[in-house]
């Protein structure tokens, strides 16, 4: 959502930057760690008024997060008790193990398959019978092992999982060169 | 574990996570679940679920956000502070040292871009080994897997995440008072 705000204010209305340039800041933003409307924000404010603008930038950009999130914290703490909110807790909880699968199916989309995991062409074929993906489907073995010993890495040990992610971009690199 | 230790080991741990935690949003909840809940017992696997609703609700940075949750709960607001300053700092850094030093990046090369896919897999298999954990510790009856496999299919289906919650916010609402008034007791009761 904040990117394309970026692009409508410094591109179009203020004209500080290309559209080129833009796109090299996305790309850029999205390769470096750390949030990518982050990076985007901070690389915006460099170009605009050197470090004091970066910062400004970044800090601008926190400030509303930090004072929305407060105040909800602050007013789960102090309703937490009501029995309303206990009810409705338990079911959002629920809701939220939900969106964790649901990410845990958007990251295997973007690692271990080629292609997101088609749905559409599945939920034709259970109803119609008609199997007509729309792309190549497969299954990316180096990758799939890479998950595989991860999973169960952090289900049965307590290996710290920062080093175990450095640890698979080091082989995973290692075995390309 | 002191005041200061906690600050210290808040500021460290998102920090490390905004470097080389790459997917964003949820693919931070593994390690906040390690450290946090596992290894420091500060916080429930029912603290991290509300987590997740407050971040995926309140609008913002889903980083911020979970910074400034984890922060208040471990050590208050200035725990929050300094979470925030953690998981921001390393995009500053990294970004001011790109932008002064290398003003054109080429995002091409062979080795990095596979280093990269070997994180994101690796990222992958650990948020699932989180989903399994978190399944058997808050999934209790039948009726709450049936709640989460509905809610999953939901969203796979491409239902906007708000409703979901929303969905998911009724259905405890009706299950926990309606129900219980009628001694149809579908959720256990909590020690709470």
């Amino acid at each position: 959502m904040i990117i394309p705000f970026l692009m409508t204010t410094f591109v179009e209305e203020r004209q500080v930057l290309t559209l080129n340039e833009f796109g090299n800041l996305i790309a850029i933003a999205q390769m470096t760690p750390g949030a990518v409307s982050m990076n985007a924000s901070t690389y915006i404010g460099f170009l605009e008024n050197g470090f004091w603008g970066a910062l400004s930038a970044s800090l601008g950009l926190i400030c509303p997060t930090i004072f929305l999130s407060l105040t909800a914290v602050l007013m789960l703490n102090k309703w937490k008790d009501k029995p309303w909110i206990t009810g409705l807790l338990k079911g959002a909880r629920l809701g939220a193990l939900g969106m964790i699968i649901y990410a845990c199916f958007i990251f295997m989309d973007m690692s271990v398959f080629s292609m997101p995991i088609p749905w559409q062409s599945i939920w034709l074929f259970l109803t119609t019978a008609v199997w007509k993906p729309d792309g190549v489907f497969f299954v990316l073995v180096p990758e799939l092992i890479i998950a595989i010993t991860a999973c169960l890495l952090t289900l049965k040990t307590k290996i710290p999982i920062i080093p175990m992610i450095i640890m698979a971009g080091i082989i995973s690199g290692y075995i390309y060169s | 574990m002191s005041y200061i230790g906690r600050l210290w080991l808040l500021f460290i741990t998102f920090f490390k996570i905004a470097l080389f935690v790459i997917g964003g949003g949820l693919a931070m909840l593994p390690v906040i679940e390690q450290t946090f809940t596992r290894k420091h017992k500060w916080l429930t696997p029912e603290d991290i679920l509300d987590m997740v609703i407050i971040t995926q609700t309140v609008p913002g940075l889903i980083a911020v956000n979970s910074a400034v949750f984890v922060g208040r709960k471990v050590a208050g607001i200035g725990g929050a502070l300094i979470s925030v300053f953690g998981v921001v700092l390393p995009s500053v850094i990294i970004i001011l040292s790109i932008a002064a030093f290398f003003s054109d990046l080429s995002s091409n090369n062979p080795i990095v871009i596979h280093a990269f896919s070997g994180i994101r897999a690796c990222v992958t298999g650990v948020l699932i080994a989180t989903a399994i954990r978190f399944m058997r510790q808050i999934v209790r009856t039948w009726i709450d897997g049936c709640c989460v496999i509905l809610f999953s299919l939901l969203l796979i289906s491409r239902v906007n995440p708000i409703y979901v919650i929303a969905i998911s916010m009724c259905l405890g609402i009706i299950t926990v008072h309606i129900l219980n008034k009628h001694q149809i007791i579908f959720l256990k009761k909590d020690k709470s």
